[in-house]
């Protein structure tokens, strides 16, 4: 599914350059659920934009389904991530000013592909139990309600490979359970999912862990 | 406590350095505009202020049969004696009547028009005297009253009494007393007074004509009343007057009714103007439009004013918060907003003041005018600060009232999302704002834009005329004059008529096809020639020939004569004909003598506008009766004004004309025809420019105000693949429906305004549809351009960048 070799990434400001990833080196198959731990700056976020195609590495290389992607330009790097990916943030990041459906559609909004969009809206918010808030907004909406309307979004798109950075850190732990299975039914189903989490629990439903520190990788457990 | 809230905000206008400076620049240019056209709207409101209220002028109008009314600013030189006799509520009453004359003192020597004036001229309308006595100063005759002006341009100093100027190089007139220029909003335009005493000035000649049925509308008369006296009472002895003085009786012969009309001097300036004004009258509808276009644009800054201040408040949540957790009442944020309104308002004036200082003589030299900025003496000064605290409470209140009320939980969590909600929901006043602030900018492009093509449209026709190359010659139309003119280099052709547009000499006279049907038609006596010098081309007939005998004087014994006459379009359809054709040969017979002077219509012309556009083009009849020639038209090879113009002054010489030659090239007249409404247009462009400015401060504010607000939404659009012409996009959508609902709004009011204004000319543009849509797409276009690059940038933005704002 995408390899990285060596990949490295730097903020540079006047003075000083911050190291944020050094030479990570990692292989994904299709099909996988990987959880990415550990502490807080550590660089799991960093390694996750680059792999969304929402940030580019200084260095190294990132091939995503074949092909080299760490320095492509900025609009092949939207059209890689409107045909292959989907996300759920933390902050679950649904617009206010839309409604639940109109949220989820905003993931088709940018692809050519035609198709019956209601219908696959429909079909993305009843995998996710939300069928019946399709018109409410996100704000009268619970947080675990609201990061089950996210996952809808990144799934409505059947992207191949489902980015999540922390999706059950701002949930209590029922939702987050929820949450959880929803993501373990996805990667059942085929999708490749890349989680970053700070609960062993949650890493413990992905079949893979890696573990980071300090930008670099120190350990994997497969399980 | 009290001083808090004021260093408070101090600094934190300080810190946002580029905000504060354009929300500054937007209320000091939308102050300095207003505070222009104010200043504008109060010295016409002021017009002849400096006169007292109870000074009037008495105006009238000759009504011949058939409805044609003429009106003078003046009246008959023997009315004063009679209503100084007959109306015993006035207190004193006096003359003036113009008179053109060369002065001269030592090498200076120019063309004025002498004012001559009853001894009493000064206590009717007081002036300031700088030297001399001025209740004595035209006692003498012979003597002469000057403006400073005046008295500089001929002696060179400010007090030249006892010197002395020359008339026409014969007549010695001493200078009596100097006063105070006039200002310039006075309808007077007068810079020599002269005794009408003085034997051979034109009053002295009328007052010693024979009593007898005549009328002349050419004396300026003036009277005050005595204290406690009403003008009623004048007026309701007007009609006696009439018969009584003027001895017309109310049926005559001739079927003309003469009207006196009584007009405090402050009321000249915006009433209907007769045909001797000294200046052209005020429109009340232009200094209307000039006072609300200074409101629209001071709306405009308030409300650019709120939406830079909002838009700056999301950033300030966060200092909300942390004030109201460490203890601050609402009222004590409340008033730390309303004071940095203060400042910033009074910032903005402050500069405001001082571009109108530097602006103002230019402005002046524009309008032709000495407005004045007294802005430190009390009365200036307490409305300009009555004008930053009423700005400053009504825009400041509204974010002072939103900050204020944000509760310190969600201020300090710093939720967007709720403060966006806040605002989203709150916000409905400052979407109308908006509306109405795009409202005003499109009105006032179509507007400017109406007036703007009106202008171009009479300067189109001025330029028509001018286009003619030719100089009037107000002389005699002797051969020798006329003979030694067509001789000069450059000059093309010299032909004669009745003085037209140099002076204001009309002659109406009264034409029967049979007795029960009298026209009045405009007569102007014209030589062969001159109508093909203008470029005047029969619709139908012939034009004057001297072979066939068209050119005739009335015959001396004053019997029968049949005069040839020319018609315009107008005065044939006034005929009640329509084909010009059918026209030819018509005779009709002078009301005023019937029996003895007749007319056949020779010829039919289209109308030759040679007035204002706004009055109609009058039915003229072109006659060709030398006794009444006055004036020497003189057609110029383009590009040799200036030579023809001296061997003009040489021929005048030559010829034994008196004084300096009287020469108007009629370019020169045709660029003064349409002045003021050239200023109008210029006017108005420049207020456009000004609210568009304005706007377009707001506008960028506001922009960049929604585009930070809408961060989060365009990581997650870029995150899902939006591109960054459709994250733009969305951006600039946003901005198109208050620009179209600024439309519906503005379209109807300004096409009512306009409809107004335009039909107070008498030739116009059509109110064109496609300038209103015009009008949206610039707006539209304005709009886009304004926030477009604050668009570009933040779509621009990697969607990380967006998603870290979070």
């Amino acid at each position: 599914m995408l390899t990285l070799t060596n990949l490295g990434k730097s903020y540079r400001t006047s003075e000083i350059e911050t190291r944020a990833l050094d030479a990570i080196s990692l292989e994904v198959a299709a099909g996988e659920f990987l959880a990415i731990m550990g502490p807080s700056g550590c660089g799991k976020s960093t390694l996750l934009n680059i792999l969304g195609c929402l940030d580019r590495a200084s260095d190294g290389s990132y091939r995503l389904m074949g092909e080299e992607v760490a320095h492509v330009s900025e609009a092949k790097l939207t059209q890689l991530r409107r045909a292959h990916i989907g996300f759920v943030f933390q902050s679950f990041n649904l617009i206010d000013d839309l409604t639940v459906a109109e949220n989820v559609e905003v993931a088709l909004l940018y692809r050519q592909d035609g198709g019956s969009r209601k219908a696959r809206i429909a079909e993305a918010l009843e995998r996710v139990g939300m069928a019946h808030r399709a018109r409410h907004r996100p704000r009268q909406l619970s947080g675990g309600q609201q990061q089950r309307v996210a996952i809808a979004r990144a799934l409505v798109s059947n992207p191949k490979l489902i980015l999540a950075d922390e999706p059950t850190g701002n949930l209590d732990t029922a939702n987050g359970k929820a949450v959880m299975d929803l993501l373990n039914g996805i990667s059942g189903a085929g999708a490749t999912i890349i989680m970053v989490t700070h609960s062993p629990a949650h890493a413990a439903v992905a079949r893979r862990t890696v573990r980071m520190l300090d930008g670099r990788i120190v350990s994997e457990t497969q399980v | 406590m009290f001083r808090d809230p004021w260093v408070t905000a101090f600094r934190s206008l300080m810190n946002g350095k580029f905000h504060a400076a354009l929300t500054i620049a937007g209320l000091a240019i939308g102050f300095a505009a207003a505070l222009l056209l104010s200043l504008y709207v109060r010295d016409e409101l002021g017009y002849d202020g400096t006169f007292p209220a109870d000074v009037y002028r008495v105006s009238s109008a000759v009504t011949m049969p058939g409805g044609a009314t003429v009106v003078f600013d003046g009246t008959d030189y023997a009315l004063a004696a009679g209503m100084k006799m007959d109306v015993p509520q006035i207190q004193a009453i006096a003359r003036m009547m113009p008179q053109d004359w060369t002065v001269r003192h030592d090498q200076v020597e120019a063309n004025e028009t002498v004012y001559w004036a009853d001894p009493q001229l000064f206590s009717v309308l007081p002036m300031r005297v700088l030297a001399g006595d001025l209740g004595a100063a035209l006692d003498a005759p012979n003597s002469v009253v000057l403006t400073r002006a005046m008295a500089r341009k001929y002696f060179g100093t400010d007090a030249p009494v006892g010197q002395t100027l020359r008339f026409n190089r014969t007549h010695v007139m001493r200078v009596t007393a100097v006063v105070q220029d006039l200002p310039s909003n006075t309808h007077l335009v007068a810079g020599i007074f002269a005794s009408g005493r003085t034997p051979f000035s034109n009053l002295a000649e009328m007052d010693a004509r024979p009593a007898g049925f005549h009328f002349d509308g050419s004396t300026y008369t003036y009277f005050r009343l005595r204290p406690g006296a009403t003008p009623a009472a004048v007026r309701a002895a007007l009609p006696d007057l009439v018969v009584s003085r003027l001895l017309i009786p109310k049926q005559n012969a001739f079927g003309v009714a003469v009207t006196l009309s009584v007009l405090s001097v402050r009321d000249i300036h915006f009433a209907p103007a007769g045909i001797n004004a000294m200046k052209a009258p005020g429109s009340a509808a232009t200094v209307g439009a000039a006072a609300t276009v200074a409101l629209l644009i001071l709306a405009g800054a308030c409300v650019n004013f709120i939406n830079l201040a909002t838009a700056r408040a999301s950033r300030r949540a966060l200092e909300v918060g942390v004030r109201k957790a460490a203890g601050a009442g609402r009222g004590t944020l409340a008033l730390q907003f309303i004071a940095e309104a203060v400042l910033q308002v009074g910032a903005g004036m402050a500069v405001a003041l001082a571009v109108v200082e530097q602006l103002l003589p230019d402005f002046n030299a524009f309008l032709q005018r000495d407005i004045g900025f007294p802005y430190w003496r009390p009365d200036m000064a307490a409305v300009l600060l009555l004008v930053v605290l009423t700005v400053s409470l009504l825009a400041g209140a509204y974010p002072a009232l939103v900050l204020s009320s944000l509760r310190p939980v969600e201020a300090l969590r710093g939720e967007s999302g709720h403060l966006d909600a806040r605002w989203l929901d709150g916000g409905r006043l400052r979407r109308i704002l908006v509306v109405v602030q795009f409202a005003i900018l499109t009105g006032l492009m179509i507007a400017s834009a109406v007036i703007w093509r009106q202008t171009q449209f009479a300067a189109g026709s001025a330029a028509r005329l001018a286009s003619r190359n030719m100089v009037l010659v107000s002389a005699p139309c002797t051969d020798g004059l006329r003979d030694g003119l067509a001789r000069l280099p450059g000059v093309r052709e010299v032909v004669c008529s009745q003085p037209t547009m140099i002076s204001s000499e009309d002659t109406v006279e009264m034409m029967e096809t049979s007795p029960t049907d009298i026209r009045s038609l405009h007569t102007l006596s014209v030589d062969a020639g001159f109508l093909e010098a203008y470029g005047l081309t029969p619709l139908a007939g012939r034009l004057f020939d001297r072979a066939h005998g068209d050119v005739a004087a009335p015959p001396p014994d004053g019997g029968p004569q049949t005069v040839r006459m020319v018609i315009n379009e107008t005065a044939l359809r006034d005929l009640g004909l329509h084909d010009p054709g059918k026209a030819i040969g018509l005779r009709l017979q002078a009301s005023a003598a019937r029996g003895q002077r007749f007319f056949t219509i020779i010829g039919v012309v289209p109308d030759f506008p040679t007035g204002s556009v706004r009055v109609p083009v009058a039915p003229v009849a072109y006659i060709a009766d030398p006794s009444r020639f006055g004036m020497l038209s003189a057609r110029v090879t383009p590009g040799r004004m200036a030579e023809a113009l001296a061997g003009i002054a040489d021929v005048w010489m030559a010829a034994g004309q008196p004084g300096l030659p009287r020469t108007l090239p009629l370019s020169l007249y045709a660029a003064n025809l349409y002045r003021d409404l050239w200023r109008e247009g210029v006017l108005f462009t420049l207020a456009t420019g000004v609210a568009l400015a304005i706007a377009c401060i707001g506008l960028f504010g506001m922009a960049a105000f929604l585009a930070e607000r809408r961060t989060k939404e365009i990581g997650i659009r870029k995150a899902m693949g939006a591109t960054t012409g459709q994250v733009a996009a969305l951006l600039l959508r946003q901005f198109l429906t208050p620009v179209l609902w600024a439309n519906l709004l503005a379209w109807p009011v300004v096409w009512w305004l306009m409809r107004h204004w335009l039909a107070g000319f008498a030739a116009h543009v059509p109110l064109s549809f496609w300038l209103f849509l015009a009008g949206g797409a610039v707006t539209l276009v304005v709009t886009l351009a304004t926030v477009a690059g604050q668009g570009i940038l933040v779509a621009r933005r990697p969607p990380v960048a967006a998603l870290r704002y979070e």
